[in-house]
């Protein structure tokens, strides 16, 4: 049984997901960015969850443009909020500030993000980015990508 | 850290008004959050989080701010303790984790050391990591409880 932070992943799975609208290219706020439906991680024991991002703004780990598709920037992820629901449709998760498991370190002088031990399951097409009202950012073909550690 | 079975991001709005030194603001009621035990915590500044889920703004500095939890029995179980290092960021990415204890959040609250930098209407926002009361038996061994 899992105990403390030192559970070993034996399967790791990347997603990535759009969070605009494919009329406008815009992400509105208060709408649900579904993630896509993967079987690989659906009802599977998560361990871990870690969030990318793109360069820019902030400081990146991967960059923007892979696959053609562009990421966050580490200060929109200051505005984004994802959560993560189970096949019941119980939010597990709920409202996690995207920054928060974003792994490297965020801003020049603070460290590291640690991985952290999100312990469910959860069913991925349930699960949803959601931005808030106020933001003041204009988000444009804008994608987020998510590690998930599994056992 | 210990394993995060669930969480849920509560928010403490700090009013109409700018707040005063050494006010205490309790935590509103959130039915996600009764019947709970409390594994760990995470507080936020604006630097981090700029927007709450419900559009407030995000207080720009935690250091003048110190929170307190009650257990079910009002006992002060975290007693003023500094905001600014529930923030992973400035702890080496970590969140606090404790023994898990059963929480009353609506006897929980903020307290205003310095008021420096803080205005009306902006909120702190903490991301609360717990498990049910309903689910303890299953999940109590995670953190390392018979």
């Amino acid at each position: 049984m899992a105990s403390g932070n030192n559970v070993k992943a034996l399967k790791i799975e990347r997603i990535i997901f759009p969070i605009f609208s494919n009329d406008t290219g815009l992400a509105t706020p208060g709408e649900k960015y579904f993630f896509p439906e993967n079987p690989q991680i659906d009802n599977k024991q998560i361990v871990g969850i870690e969030l990318h991002s793109g360069e820019g703004a902030g400081r990146g780990d991967l960059r923007s443009f892979a696959n053609g598709k562009l990421l966050t920037t580490v200060n929109e992820l200051r505005h984004i909020y994802l959560n993560f629901v189970d096949s019941d449709k119980n939010e597990i998760f709920e409202n996690v500030p995207a920054v928060s498991i974003f792994g490297r370190f965020t801003f020049v002088g603070s460290p590291k993000q640690k991985i952290f031990p999100f312990y469910g399951k959860i069913k991925t097409r349930n699960c949803y980015a959601i931005i808030p009202a106020n933001t003041g950012l204009t988000f444009k073909d804008i994608n987020i990508t998510l590690t998930f550690y599994m056992i | 850290m210990k394993p995060i079975v669930r969480s849920y991001l509560a928010e403490v709005n700090l009013g109409n008004s700018a707040p005063g030194n050494g006010q205490n603001i309790n935590f509103q009621d959130y039915p996600q959050l009764r019947d709970i035990y409390i594994t760990g915590i995470c507080a936020f500044s604006s630097g981090q989080v700029a927007v709450s889920p419900s559009g407030k703004s995000v207080v720009p500095s935690l250091l003048g701010i110190a929170v307190s939890l009650k257990d079910i029995y009002n006992m002060d179980m975290i007693y003023q303790y500094p905001t600014f290092d529930l923030q992973p960021s400035n702890v080496g990415g970590f969140y606090r984790d404790f023994v898990p204890f059963e929480l009353q959040l609506t006897k929980s609250f903020i307290t205003i050391l310095s008021n420096t930098g803080l205005a009306a209407n902006e909120s702190l926002v903490f991301n609360i990591f717990y498990v049910s009361r309903k689910d303890w038996p299953k999940y109590k061994n995670l953190y390392g409880i018979r």
